[in-house]
């Protein structure tokens, strides 16, 4: 298969693209947040990485939580807490709009590290768990609410309130394994500590770390672990229904049988092979939890019946052909292994 | 290393008696977010020279400021971001300019800090390559640029003074294209383990230059904060990271084999 119509090595050379131009781009767009693209990306790039090009909507919600929301409630003049988050998610919005959910599958940092590193694990063979149980999908869903509403906008509203001490005014930021990830490919081992000043700070930087290194771990036998629990793939399914961007589906009765979309998404959705069956009117099927990476789509054997649309223009669609020179080139690239490790150590060739 | 001596003992003399330089007055930064008042006192004036108070507010806009027993009080400005606080001293054989940043919370403005940085003040200059961002700071154990100019130009090989309110002395040179790296020493006599719990000390920097007849002097000056070295462990934070990277390993192990598709 010619590589260039390949849609997964399309979209990785635009996620290294981005990559760079978010983790290194200040050189681009300049050093100070009055120079970013928006302050309000919906991707997970950091504002501690001190050459970033952009940095996420989180940053700002959470501050705006927690230094606004104590005084305009004491003062009773929620203007101070309503224009600036109003601002922000505005702003958000803006960017949001034009790409829907593919800022976490195309334009992410961090979801395209995990990526990197799943093809890592892959070539070492590491152990691959190409799906989790339907049991462990539905257990792992709702943390991203938990993360979006407690970490994002929860805690900094009571800390702004007094409930709690100010080290909790920006918890999700200090967990997120983009802060670390992003300002070590700088160069920088600043954000990499634990925090002993506190007890509350000692806990937080423990979580970071740990869950940095967790993430590391992890997306090198599964796909897109941090992902999955991900506040800011929580915000996007709230506004997924504005997005130029959509992922529809006019399913077939084959679905039933078939789960190749299914299986080829790193997200789990089963969603995708079970809805919109033997329907006759194309359907919106851009769920919660996907990134609009398009996978779904490049394994459908059947024609248009999954496609990525931009204003309702088709811009991919499944075919046979497609499908069927994909698959070979899967087959062939899952083939090339660096070092069988896992399988070394975990099945030893018996001497016959 | 004489030559450096001698350099020093020049610059702490001439420092002492003639370069102008903004210093804080002490407040109870107690609440405001940095939208409350700011005092700073003009310090090294030369009483014979006429001096003129600038004060450059993040979207460029200027306005003269006096002294008031000797004490400039800057008033919120509303607007986001850093802004100049500049004093001039000038005669026919003489130029001195003292520059501080300050930071104010208010509306966004259109203008950015590489705009106000940009400004060529006149003179000599030491300009920050670049300002700390919004979240940081000046801290000891740190490296930080500046750039020292004069009239707009960079001065290769140029040396400049940098000292700090708890002693620290410290001659450095810049490089053909005028920067110089500059290395915060860690001096604080005591360290709160704790962000902004130990108050901030000031760095100042001087330099001067002699060129067709005039007296160029100049000085930069801003706060500095103890290095959090002190209580932020990166050799703890890179085991953790460990501990979390050999406990998925031991998960990954662990999870369970699911076929996604049905059984046809």
């Amino acid at each position: 298969m010619n590589a260039l119509k390949n849609l997964t090595v399309l979209r990785r050379f635009v996620q290294l693209f981005m990559f760079v131009f978010l983790v290194y781009g200040s050189t681009v767009v300049g050093f100070y947040a009055a120079d970013k693209l928006s302050g309000a990306l919906p991707s997970l790039s950091c504002a501690y990485d001190t050459m970033n090009a952009d940095y996420c909507a989180l940053i700002p919600l959470q501050h705006q939580f927690h230094h606004r929301l104590g005084p305009a409630v004491d003062s009773g003049d929620y203007l101070k807490l309503l224009l600036p988050v109003g601002t922000t998610i505005v702003t958000f919005l803006m960017m949001f709009v034009l790409l829907n959910k593919a800022f976490c599958g195309w334009v992410c940092p961090l979801g395209f590290f995990q990526e990197v590193m799943q093809l890592i694990g892959q070539k070492l063979g590491l152990r691959k768990v190409d799906s989790l149980s339907h049991g462990a999908v539905d257990k792992v869903r709702p943390i991203k609410w938990l993360m979006l509403g407690g970490l994002v906008f929860g805690l900094p509203a009571l800390t702004s309130l007094g409930f709690l001490s100010d080290e909790w005014g920006d918890p999700f930021c200090q967990i997120c394994p983009s802060r670390i990830m992003t300002t070590l490919f700088t160069g920088s081992d600043d954000e990499l500590f634990v925090d002993t000043s506190t007890p509350s700070y000692m806990v937080l930087s423990i979580l970071g770390d740990f869950l940095f290194g967790l993430v590391i771990a992890m997306s090198m036998t599964l796909r897109q672990p941090f992902c999955r629990i991900c506040p800011l793939l929580a915000m996007h399914a709230v506004f997924r229904k504005i997005g130029f961007a959509r992922l529809v589906k006019k399913g077939s009765a084959r679905c039933d049988k078939c789960g190749l979309c299914a299986e080829a998404c790193p997200m789990d959705i089963r969603e995708l092979q079970t809805d919109h069956n033997a329907t006759d009117k194309v359907k919106d099927i851009t769920l919660p939890d996907c990134t609009l990476c398009g996978r779904c789509v490049e394994f459908c054997p059947d024609k248009d019946v999954l496609q990525i649309r931009y204003l309702n223009i088709p811009v991919f669609s499944a075919t046979p052909q497609y499908f069927k020179r994909r698959k070979k080139a899967q087959t062939e690239w899952d083939k090339v292994k660096l070092i069988g490790f896992d399988h070394r150590l975990a099945k030893p060739v018996k001497v016959k | 290393m004489g030559q450096y001596l001698a350099c020093l003992l020049l610059f702490v003399t001439t420092s002492s008696m003639a370069n102008i330089y903004w210093q804080p007055i002490k407040q109870d930064h107690s609440g405001g977010h940095g939208r409350q008042a700011k005092q700073f006192q003009l310090k090294g004036e030369q009483p014979a020279l006429n001096t003129t108070i600038e004060f450059i507010h993040s979207d460029l806009e200027s306005a003269a400021l006096e002294q008031q027993d000797g004490i400039v009080t800057l008033k919120p400005t509303g607007k986001n971001n850093y802004h100049a606080l500049i004093a001039r001293q000038t005669s026919a054989d003489f130029q001195g300019l003292a520059v501080r940043y300050i930071y104010n919370n208010g509306r966004p403005v259109n203008t950015s800090p590489s705009d106000l940085l940009a400004l060529e003040l006149g003179g000599l200059q030491i300009t920050p390559s670049p300002l700390p961002r919004e979240h940081w700071e000046y801290e000891s154990l740190k490296t930080y640029y500046f750039k020292v100019m004069l009239n707009g130009r960079p001065l290769a090989n140029h040396p400049l003074l940098a000292t700090t309110a708890l002693g620290s002395n410290k001659v450095v040179h810049t490089d053909e294209g005028g920067v110089v790296a500059l290395l915060i020493p860690e001096d604080f006599p005591t360290i709160t383990p704790q962000r902004r719990a130990t108050p901030p000390a000031e760095l100042q920097l001087f330099s001067s230059l002699e060129k067709d007849g005039i007296t160029y002097e100049t000085s930069f000056t801003s706060a500095y904060h103890a290095s959090e070295t002190s209580w932020k462990s990166v050799s703890l934070g890179a085991g953790v990271a460990f501990a979390g990277l050999l406990f998925g390993f031991v998960v990954n192990r662990r999870l369970p084999e699911h076929s996604r598709r049905k059984a046809k």
